[in-house]
């Protein structure tokens, strides 16, 4: 079966086309880095704008790059939730439409489930149950599968989500947008224990998330206490000192909270997902713990962590293949993913 | 219908405020219209529509020669649900689309006044940014449209000058206000923009290729 996958839930332009949930025939994605790039964050009408803008194109260079027309495609899947609603709305009226006028199944998908699916688009991949960590610029949480679409969510950040922690620490620290690689390039040059930020782990079996007093701990750090009053203090301070030591703090989260789900859930894989899964020092501290764990760890090339539409067309192909088709009423949900 | 391109069938689409709607023309003579649910649900509600709108009138979707849909000023959210549907219906069947300004479209379908030559303003309510607004003195602009104060557009406005759209009591309450020339704003039936008025003005105007259709925004 070959899915069409489309994704415009943030700040990518996404589309693909997957056989059979694993082949990969084409993955476009129209970033948008250079439209929120002057203001150190996602801005969401920008983001619909683009997406009015670029999905066109992009469809017709998935087609093309998998060789194929809109009737060699058997269904259509798309992100409905979770997302930025209007960014979230061109997608899904575009996916609509053609499902319509194509007369193809029609396939909603979750986002964030979809991050998880991501490293079943290797053929090698997780055997369930898997835990997964996904860790991005707008969801963070812990997820348990026992399979494609048998999913349970188990924790999930209570404020603010990782790779936002990450933009705005990059943006305190003049580092640019995105925060991820700015930070992670900035850390590289940098002692991680300059600074003792706090690493907050609620109750002791809590699988949730919070980073919001970090957020604040860099703020003091690179502007002092009375950062709203007063000029920048970054010249008594190496940003690079402050990267790399709020990296680890998040990275120590991060890893303890996976630690804390294995422990309880006991997996046989644990995936760890997500736009943050690119950072470096992530990949290497998750490859280390994995390794005296037992469990198969799991972490997709950087093209499949961040926003794309193959995960989308991949576990697009599971719902269709369950029988979980869509009207044309599918709405958008923007609720961000929540325990 | 074999022959449907030839026929002349028309789409226009209005997703522009709280009600919208689609409408099918044939030759420029209505055949089908259908009213979206009321409030800024497009998203939810315009292919659904779409789908029984053809369904209903028994004609193929293959048989538009052309999409017409209005491409703003007005809800930036509801705009781009009704260009990017009517972007997709148009690639999809190979047909140009034609982008209508929704300032045009309320000059369009306003009630002939009783002095056919008196101009006729247009202003839709952008909130806190005042109005998207024009006059529209024939067949062409006097006044293009613009997102304005609704005080400097009821300012450059002869006396006497009917308003029409959701911001024209905005505009004709500033003018009493300041200078007590009196403006008339248009009922509330001619504040609401029509698909069949989106269909029967974009048949008409200049069309372009799906990809290069745009919103217009003002802001």
């Amino acid at each position: 079966m070959r899915v069409l996958g489309i994704d415009t839930s943030c700040d990518e332009t996404a589309v693909a086309i997957v056989d059979d949930g694993v082949r990969i025939r084409s993955n476009i994605v129209a970033s948008q880095t250079a439209v929120h790039e002057a203001f150190a964050g996602v801005v969401p009408e920008l983001a619909s704008r683009a997406h009015l803008d670029a999905f066109l194109p992009i469809l017709e260079r998935a087609l093309e790059e998998a060789s194929c027309t809109m009737d060699d495609v058997d269904a259509i899947a798309v992100t409905n939730t979770p997302g930025l609603v209007g960014a979230l709305l061109v997608g899904l009226t575009a996916a609509k439409t053609l499902a319509w006028l194509h007369d193809k199944p029609l396939v909603a998908v979750n986002h964030v489930e979809a991050h998880l699916y991501a490293a079943r688009l290797d053929e090698d991949g997780p055997v369930d149950p898997v835990v997964g960590l996904i860790a991005s610029g707008g969801h963070t949480c812990l997820m348990r599968a026992d399979g494609p679409t048998a999913i349970e969510l188990i924790g999930s950040t209570i404020d603010d989500a990782a790779g936002e922690a990450f933009d705005k620490a990059a943006a305190m620290l003049g580092l640019g947008f995105p925060g991820g690689k700015a930070i992670d390039d900035a850390a590289r040059d940098g002692d991680p224990t300059r600074f003792d930020f706090p690493r907050t782990l609620l109750a002791r079996d809590s699988l949730d998330f919070s980073f919001s007093g970090l957020k604040t701990a860099v703020l003091y750090a690179a502007k002092g206490p009375n950062a709203r009053r007063r000029a920048p203090l970054l010249a008594d301070v190496r940003v690079e000192d402050v990267a790399a030591s709020f990296q680890r703090a998040v990275v120590d989260v991060l890893i303890e909270k996976l630690d804390r789900a294995v422990r309880r859930e006991r997996p046989r894989s644990v995936v760890i997902g997500g736009g943050v899964a690119a950072n470096r020092e992530l990949r290497a501290r998750a490859t280390e713990w994995a390794s005296g764990t037992g469990v198969a760890l799991h972490v997709p090339p950087i093209a499949l962590c961040v926003d794309n539409a193959a995960m989308i067309a991949g576990l697009g192909y599971h719902h269709a293949v369950a029988g979980n088709v869509a009207d044309l009423e599918l709405d958008a949900d923007p609720t961000p993913i929540r325990r | 219908m074999s022959d449907g391109r030839r026929a002349g069938f028309v789409l226009g689409i209005e997703t522009s405020a709280r009600t919208g709607g689609a409408a099918l023309l044939h030759d420029g003579a209505p055949i089908a219209e259908a009213t979206l649910p009321p409030g800024l649900v497009h998203g939810r509600s315009i292919v659904a529509a779409l789908h029984g709108l053809f369904a209903d009138a028994g004609v193929a979707p293959s048989a538009l020669a052309r999409v017409a849909v209005n491409a703003g000023p007005g809800s930036h959210t509801g705009l781009r649900v009704g260009l990017i549907a009517a972007k997709a219906i148009a690639w999809s069947l190979g047909c140009p689309v034609a982008g209508v300004d929704a300032n045009h479209a309320l000059a369009a379908q306003a009630t002939p006044s009783p002095d056919a030559d008196r101009p006729v303003a247009t202003a839709i309510d952008a909130r806190a940014s005042g109005v998207f607004c024009g006059l529209f003195d024939g067949d062409d602009w006097a006044i293009a449209p613009a997102l304005r104060a609704p005080d400097r557009f009821a300012a450059s406005l002869a006396p006497g000058t009917r308003v029409i759209g959701t911001g024209a009591a905005r505009v004709v309450d500033t003018a009493d206000a300041l200078t007590a020339d009196a403006l008339t704003a248009g009922d509330e039936t001619e504040a609401t923009i029509r698909a069949a008025t989106i269909a029967a003005l974009g048949a008409r105007l200049d069309a372009t290729t799906p990809a290069a259709l745009r919103a217009t925004y003002f802001r």
